[in-house]
């Protein structure tokens, strides 16, 4: 077997270099300047729209800071709410289907209560705005990436949780040393994903409030959703350049860097298929810059670990995180008690909702009319994710099992996931208008703009990730063909195609709204559907229309999970699970 | 026994079962006494991995107590520290940091166990590799890596969990024999080991005492079987050789009076089996393949059919393991040292 090229190996084959040291420092005094200087602007200059292609740079810099600010804070949520969730049984027990509840929810379709909201509660109506955006933008990130570490928590290595427990790890060690590393790799990869899906909600959301009128938040979304409402078809390629070139230099400075890094959390001992790499990684770890911040933090380090540490004792329960074998044995009791409560609170909140909307006139006939729409959208979704299927798995398929079209193609997909769909719209509205085309079916199109990039995306992933030895094994029987996709191929890229549904046909859900209803110069294109729907009742004020609508399109999203998706993720587990 | 002032580790009427399933261990007393290591055999999935883990207190009992120097467990042993079998070593961090980790939990500062954990890389022979990450080692490495943290906590129990099994053959008879002439030497810090194993010969190398599980009516039970020979040991003695083989008949349920293969027949299977694949077309002599093999004799007995099926089975996946070769280092064969001089990263 080769020997790995370990993150050690790498280091110390890069000579560092007085013009690394200067470039990184340079290339961190920039960022810090740009930080501070676009924090100070948004703090000090009232909010308001710019249509001149010249502000794009600093417009740029504003949603990008929006973008930052919803990773970090998603981040923070990721980590609390899975810990907790992990930690104990009975708080995983409401909190994890409580995620599974809100992942489901489609945020554009609250997002202009969400603004009225928080421009009511904050002061100053342009940190209302901002709060807003960033907390679509949060709402469309920080469900995924609690998952992702709920998940590496409950499925930490056997042997790597009994040697913390048989070392008498304390918690913080076990933390930082054992679960957080372990769970590195998928927290920076769903991170990056969520990134990505991130840059759709802002621009919404910024574009919605621009058309909000009275206040509007300074960035690529407002900018586009102006030059929009202005029909000016350049305004809005302006603002597509921008926010690509944008996402380019984040993937480049930021994501590459963090994904080649976060290699060395890798578990498995030998060399993976594709080795992540990054020019700036390598000229980071060229510079003296690093070694000199990691000796400054070993200082603060080392006052945490003492604070933290105590040796538990022969008289303390061992820390259990894993189900059912752990020391701490959980009473039948507090659990009923627990679900009881549970159910009581789920209870007594759909019961106001209930009493909400019977108050409407329409009385439950409410519910009616988008339980129908949404079969339209059902099908939409349905279609899009078939055709996506079909399309994207052979070319993610042959992608992945090439190593050098790995290479090549996954940065690229990963800026073309990024790009936000919905700055597309504008153009294929005008299009369809020029064409003539209806929208009834573009609207699937505009939907799968965005949601098609998953399945690509994790069919690759699950290529990448099909045994060599499996390939060797069907090459000598000479197994080629068809026959070979159907005994290897499909049963190997499955659970990741599972995954990658999953996130497809929510994310086609959730972009019903914004891609059911177009405008462009004053041009308004309606589809029939759920998320037309939605949109419109949002527009009027409408709030009873609205919650029914949201909560419909819940009850779809939730419903198609758990009728064909969960299942398919089950029967992935059970019979085409590689490992 | 258990009164005895000098047992550290003693195991009272232990059963344990996982949730509502059939016990896995039935009422097990052991006792573990200073000075001595002790053996767990028994075929897979006879309960040896579970005992251990109720010693070192990583899994509780469903009945019955573990103590510690005459105090029942209730978290994971203070006193003891254990080896895995896959190492379990953190790859992120670096050869230094892990075996450290266990003088950071304690709250040590850093200087000290800096020095306490290089003193540990020296006793365990991988001076100099204090700042590679476990990825860069080859197998046997990473075990010494994984001796090295146990030990650097000075724990008076040592628990082993197949130490030498994930290990090819001659890295594990290398490490194998170190260990064992560091606890000859009186300069260890451990008090006692249990071992887990597969291997008879380890077994009996390495044990003064071993345990033998197997089925009982209600989950496993333990017997006892003391291995009185003197140290240091003897591969070639006939009395060895008769070790091996009544723990193997007990394993395998073969009565004892009926008698194995001469051992003049020795050398045969051991060639034989590192020639490879020949386990899998025949019966062997017991010796050549360890506690692995399958009987040659043919079904003497009905219910050492199933357990000797049960194990042969197994024989394919475990012939790059230390049962496989007889752990005398005899290894004449030229092909074999070939084959198994493949220990990378030296570097």
């Amino acid at each position: 077997m080769a020997m790995p090229s370990g993150a050690g190996g790498r280091t110390a084959r890069l000579a560092p270099s007085f013009l690394s040291d200067a470039v990184v420092g340079l290339g961190v005094l920039a960022v810090a300047y740009a930080a501070i200087r676009l924090g100070y602007e948004a703090a000090s200059s009232p909010a308001s729209v710019s249509t001149d292609p010249a502000d794009l740079p600093y417009l740029a810099g504003r949603s990008l800071l929006r973008m930052f600010a919803a990773l970090a804070l998603s981040l923070v949520f990721a980590l609390v709410w899975a810990y907790a969730a992990a930690r104990s049984r009975r708080v995983g027990r409401v909190l994890i289907p409580l995620l599974d509840v809100l992942q489901s929810l489609p945020v554009l379709g609250f997002l202009v209560v969400a603004v009225s909201g928080f421009t009511t509660v904050l002061p100053r109506s342009e940190w209302g705005l901002e709060a807003a955006a960033v907390f679509a933008i949060f709402s469309s990130q920080a469900w995924n990436m609690a998952f992702a570490f709920y998940q590496s928590l409950i499925t930490l290595p056997r042997e790597l949780d009994e040697m913390a427990r048989d070392m008498g790890f304390t918690r913080w060690m076990r933390f930082w040393k054992v679960e957080l590393p372990s769970a590195a790799i998928g927290l920076v990869w769903n991170g990056m994903l969520s990134f990505a899906g991130g840059w759709f909600f802002l621009v919404a959301a910024e574009a919605a409030t621009a058309a909000g009128g009275v206040h509007a938040l300074p960035g690529v979304g407002s900018f586009a959703g102006a030059a929009v409402a202005a029909g000016d078809l350049g305004g809005v390629g302006w603002a597509v350049a921008a926010t690509a070139a944008t996402v380019v230099v984040v993937n480049f400075l930021f994501w590459r860097p963090l994904v080649a890094w976060a290699e060395r959390f890798k578990v498995e001992q030998a060399e993976g298929a594709t080795v992540q790499r990054s020019v700036v990684l390598d000229l980071l770890r060229r510079s003296r810059w690093p070694r000199l911040a990691g000796r400054a933090l070993g200082l603060a380090r080392d006052m945490l670990e003492r604070a933290g540490s105590h040796r538990p004792g022969a008289g303390r329960p061992g820390e259990c995180l894993r189900r059912g074998d752990g020391w701490q044995q959980n009473g039948h009791s507090g659990d009923t008690l627990i679900n009881a409560a549970v159910c009581t609170s789920a209870g007594a909140a759909l019961a106001v909702l209930a009493v909400y909307l019977a108050r409407h006139p329409a009385g439950p006939a409410l519910l009616l009319e988008p339980l129908l729409l949404g079969a339209v959208t059902l099908v939409r979704v349905l279609v899009l994710v078939a055709v996506a299927t079909l399309v994207w798995v052979p070319i993610g398929v042959a992608i992945g099992l090439s190593p050098r079209l790995t290479r090549i193609a996954q940065p690229i997909v990963q800026v073309l996931a990024s790009f936000p769909a919905d700055l597309l719209f504008p153009l294929a509205t005008w299009l369809f208008l020029a064409t003539g085309a209806g929208l009834d079916v573009g609207g699937a199109f505009l939907m799968a703009l965005g949601a098609q990039w998953y399945i690509l995306f994790n069919a690759i992933a699950g290529a990448t990730a099909v045994p060599a030895d499996l390939r060797e094994a069907m090459d000598s029987l000479g197994v080629y063909g068809w026959r070979r996709w159907r005994r290897l191929v499909i049963p190997a890229v499955f659970p990741a195609y599972v995954t990658g549904g999953i996130t497809a046909s929510g994310g086609a859900w959730n972009a019903s709204i914004v891609a059911e209803v177009v405008t462009f110069g004053g041009t308004v294109v309606t589809a029939t559907g759920l998320g037309a729907y939605v949109s419109q009742a949002a527009d009027a004020g409408d709030h009873p229309r609205l919650v029914a609508g949201v909560l419909v399109m819940a009850f779809y999203v939730m419903a198609l999970n758990r009728l064909v998706w969960r299942r398919l993720y089950r029967l992935a587990d059970r019979r085409y699970s590689l490992d | 026994m258990s009164g005895e002032p000098n047992v550290l580790l003693a195991a009272h009427a232990l059963t344990k079962r996982y949730g509502d399933g059939p016990p896995v261990l039935a009422g097990l007393d052991l006792d573990v006494r200073e000075g001595e290591i002790v053996a767990l055999l028994g075929r897979s999935g006879s309960g040896k991995s579970t005992l251990l883990r109720c010693l070192a207190g990583l899994l509780p009992p469903s009945t019955g107590a573990v103590t510690y120097r005459g105090v029942a467990l209730t978290g994971a042993n203070p006193g003891a520290a254990m080896v895995f079998q896959t190492f379990a070593l953190l790859p992120w961090l670096t050869v230094l940091q892990n075996v450290e980790v266990g003088l950071e939990a304690r709250g040590v500062a850093r200087a000290a166990r800096r020095h306490a954990a290089l003193n540990a890389l020296d006793l365990i022979g991988l001076a100099g590799f204090q700042s590679a990450y476990p990825k860069e080692l080859s197998g046997g490495m990473r075990q010494r890596v994984g001796f090295a943290r146990a030990l650097v906590v000075e724990p008076d129990l040592l628990l082993m969990d197949e130490p030498f099994s994930a290990l090819d053959v001659l890295t594990a008879e290398n490490l194998r024999g170190e260990l064992l002439e560091l606890w000859e030497s009186g300069e260890f810090p451990t008090q006692a080991m249990v071992l887990v194993t597969h291997n008879l010969e380890e077994a009996v190398l390495l044990a003064d005492r071993a345990v033998v599980l197997g089925t009982g009516p209600g989950g496993a039970v333990g017997t006892v079987y003391d291995i009185p020979l003197p140290r240091p040991r003897d591969r070639d003695a006939p009395e060895f050789a008769a070790q091996i083989e009544r723990l193997y008949a007990v394993m395998t349920g073969r009565p004892e009076a009926a008698p194995l293969p001469p051992l003049g027949l020795r050398p045969a299977p051991r060639q034989a089996s590192d020639a490879g694949g020949a386990e899998a077309s025949g019966g062997q002599h017991p010796l050549g393949a360890g506690g692995v093999s399958r009987p040659g004799g043919g079904p003497a007995v009905a219910g050492g059919v199933d357990h000797a099926g049960h194990i042969s089975r197994e024989q394919p996946r475990l012939r790059q393991q230390p049962g496989d070769v007889g752990v005398g280092g005899a290894v004449e064969d030229p092909r074999a040292v070939a084959a198994r001089e493949h220990e990378p990263g030296r570097p």
